[in-house]
């Protein structure tokens, strides 16, 4: 999963984007309107959240501009404007969902975990399952057989992205793009290095790997 | 009706009117009174002197001829009519009583020639004495009885008296209906004064207002008018202080969980160094919003102007910032030279550190700041010089405005300390004026010498 947080204030931003990490959610932070509009023709980012007050406009010009383009990607706003008529201009301008600052860092979690969900109409349950596995994307928690499973956050988000794709081959860049904002340095192997983990913990049969290309698990699996 | 409770403007009209008319009434009563009296005495005067004349015409030679008898009827209509003049008449022959009326006097009565006016029988009389000279001298005698006001004009008074008063309470009511009437618009328009209230300042229509009521109802709208703009101002800077509060504090709440999370004690420490600045920075706010809530309206009165040093006033503000200066590697240069000026010491204070802490905030590391004071004639100016960017020319009044900030810069203040700084210099009728550096921006603040 990977995250655009707009974010024109410092620290906030700055506390928002580790606590995101701390998930193992991919997040670029940019701090203006203008960045914003960058980013978003750059990359297809999977939840966009979105502060409202930015230096140079409103965070609901950036909105308005995906919503007019028939761009649906889910849009989070996180703002300190609490007035009932902010929030109902806001949600009806095509946000998924409105969060008003000071709010918990869990309480934003389980939001971008709904909004996923919502996002794919097929997941209506908050457990993911495949087989013999289940996955919980609130704790990023797995259990093969209902035995837990001890998988690193990121390898949770490997296997939760492969399962969400099953039956298409996964891009081993997309793989990336999931797990790391584009301020981090890539090691060349990383996602090999994680498959190794995953495959390790899961057996080798589940994921399959198309040589060149990327991985995929089977549709028949699910 | 608070407006009116005293005076009341109904009871007033009500008093003066009726107080006038019963003046005007009752000098026209009087003198009516005295005139009809006048005219009735000339009456009297007529007839008396009509019936001496009719007496005087008598054959007085055959006066024994006649044998008066009056019809019945009319006797007794002359007896019974309270109108009726009483007429009694003498004529004298000499010493002899010639003829007398049956209720006349049988003797002399002292008189003068002509008209006179005498006491009998407890009765005051018009008598009128003519004597025809010659030697046949005849005296004739009219008397009629003259207090015939008791009669006819005193009922005939007391009757116009009575319609008065009626017609008194007749107009009283009529005036109290038309006063009401009249001040209904007043009722109205205090009605709808009294409607408005902190929700409702929508100005009261005056097309509906009578035209002597309308200075007051435009000066009502006028102060509506203001007290709605005070009112939204007011409104907007809470919305804005509060937003700025929630933000740092959003912010402080989001990386004191970040830590808790976090398992790195290095990265921990790091965040919680985070939490410490953030806490400054919310200090700070809390403190700008404070000074700037302090210098809202009427807060001229509390300044205190005295005598102060400008030099040790910058050298205080420069030491409240002594460690950001230095971390920054910043330079800065005081005048050698101080300047003594009137001024409100405390927020002076606060207005040259807010002027250096933006100079040092938005100035690259190792730049210079630079302070000038120029004592001119009639001004004193404190001049500013920093090393920065600048701030390009079409935002210059902008940047006064509270909680604006300059697209583009980092938002780690909040935007109101140049417009404390604007409240503070007004206050002190001084002006500020940005303009451009050598290099950065420069800022001047013009006190003037003439105190008013």
């Amino acid at each position: 999963m990977r995250i655009l947080l707009v974010e024109d204030d410092e620290m906030f931003g700055e506390a928002t984007k580790a606590g995101l990490e701390q998930e193992a959610y991919a997040v670029d932070w940019v701090t203006e309107v203008e960045t914003a509009r960058s980013a978003l023709v750059s990359y297809d980012y999977d939840i966009i959240l979105l502060d409202l007050g930015l230096p140079d406009g409103e965070g609901t010009a950036v909105l308005k501009e995906l919503r007019t383009h028939r761009n649906g990607v889910p849009v989070l706003i996180m703002t300190a404007r609490d007035a009932l008529h902010d929030k109902v201009t806001g949600l009806d301008t095509g946000a998924d969902d409105y969060l008003v600052k000071p709010f918990d860092l869990d309480e934003l979690y389980a939001r971008i975990r709904a909004i996923s969900r919502r996002k794919d109409r097929t997941s209506v349950a908050p457990d993911i399952i495949c087989g013999e596995l289940r996955l919980d994307p609130a704790s990023l928690k797995a259990w093969q057989k209902n035995v837990l499973i001890d998988l690193g956050p990121k390898e949770f988000r490997i296997l939760q992205h492969l399962i969400e794709k099953a039956g298409k081959i996964v891009q081993k860049e997309k793989l990336q793009e999931i797990l790391y904002s584009w301020d981090h340095e890539i090691e060349s192997n990383a996602i090999e290095v994680h498959m190794h983990r995953i495959r390790k913990k899961l057996g080798k049969d589940l994921i399959k790997t198309i040589r060149g290309v990327g991985y995929m698990i089977e549709e028949k699996q699910i | 009706m608070q407006f009116f409770q005293n005076p009341s403007l109904k009871k007033h009209l009500l008093l003066l009117l009726l107080g006038l008319i019963a003046v005007a009434w009752g000098m026209v009563t009087v003198s009516a009174y005295f005139t009809i009296r006048a005219e009735m005495r000339k009456l009297l005067d007529t007839q008396v002197a009509q019936v001496a004349y009719s007496l005087l015409e008598i054959n007085l030679d055959k006066i024994h001829e006649y044998e008066a008898k009056i019809p019945e009827d009319i006797y007794r209509f002359l007896q019974e009519d309270r109108n009726n003049l009483d007429i009694r008449y003498q004529i004298w022959k000499g010493d002899k009583l010639l003829l007398q009326s049956l209720t006349a006097p049988d003797y002399r009565l002292d008189l003068q020639e002509g008209f006179n006016d005498i006491e009998m029988h407890n009765n005051r009389w018009r008598v009128l004495y003519i004597s025809v000279p010659g030697k046949k001298k005849t005296d004739v005698v009219v008397m009629a009885r003259h207090d015939i006001e008791d009669f006819f004009l005193h009922p005939f008074s007391e009757v116009i008296l009575l319609h008065m008063a009626a017609q008194m309470i007749l107009i009283a009511l009529i005036i109290w209906f038309a006063v009401n009437r009249g001040l209904r618009p007043l009722k109205v328009v205090a009605g709808a004064i009294g409607q408005r209230n902190y929700n409702d300042l929508s100005p009261i229509e005056e097309h509906m207002v009578p035209e002597e009521l309308k200075p007051i109802v435009s000066s009502v709208n006028m102060l509506l008018d203001r007290l709605k703009e005070s009112f939204e101002s007011e409104k907007q800077f809470t919305n804005h202080a509060a937003h700025e509060l929630r933000t740092p504090l959003a912010a402080l709440k989001m990386q004191a969980q970040v830590a808790i999370r976090e398992k790195d004690p290095v990265k921990q420490k790091k965040q919680l160094q985070n939490i410490v600045q953030g806490v400054n920075r919310a200090t700070h706010l809390v403190s700008q919003l404070l000074s700037l809530a302090r210098l809202e309206p009427e807060s001229e009165k509390r300044l205190v102007m005295s005598e102060i040093s400008l030099l040790k006033l910058t050298k205080s503000a420069a030491n409240d910032m002594k460690s950001i200066i230095k971390e920054k590697n910043i330079k800065l240069h005081l005048p050698d030279k101080d300047i003594a000026m009137q001024g409100d010491r405390p927020t002076l204070e606060i207005l040259i550190k807010n002027l250096l802490n933006n100079a040092v905030r938005y100035s690259p590391e190792h730049s210079n700041i630079r302070i000038h004071f120029h004592d001119l004639k009639e001004h004193v100016e404190f001049i500013l010089d920093d090393e920065g960017t600048g701030i390009p020319e079409h935002l210059r009044t902008k940047i006064f405005e509270r909680f604006y900030r300059v697209p583009g810069t980092k938002p780690d203040g909040i935007g109101v300390g140049l417009s404390i700084v604007k409240k503070i210099a007004e206050l002190h009728k001084a002006e500020v004026i940005v303009g451009q550096a050598e290099i950065g921006t420069r800022v001047i603040v013009m006190f003037s010498k003439i105190h008013r």
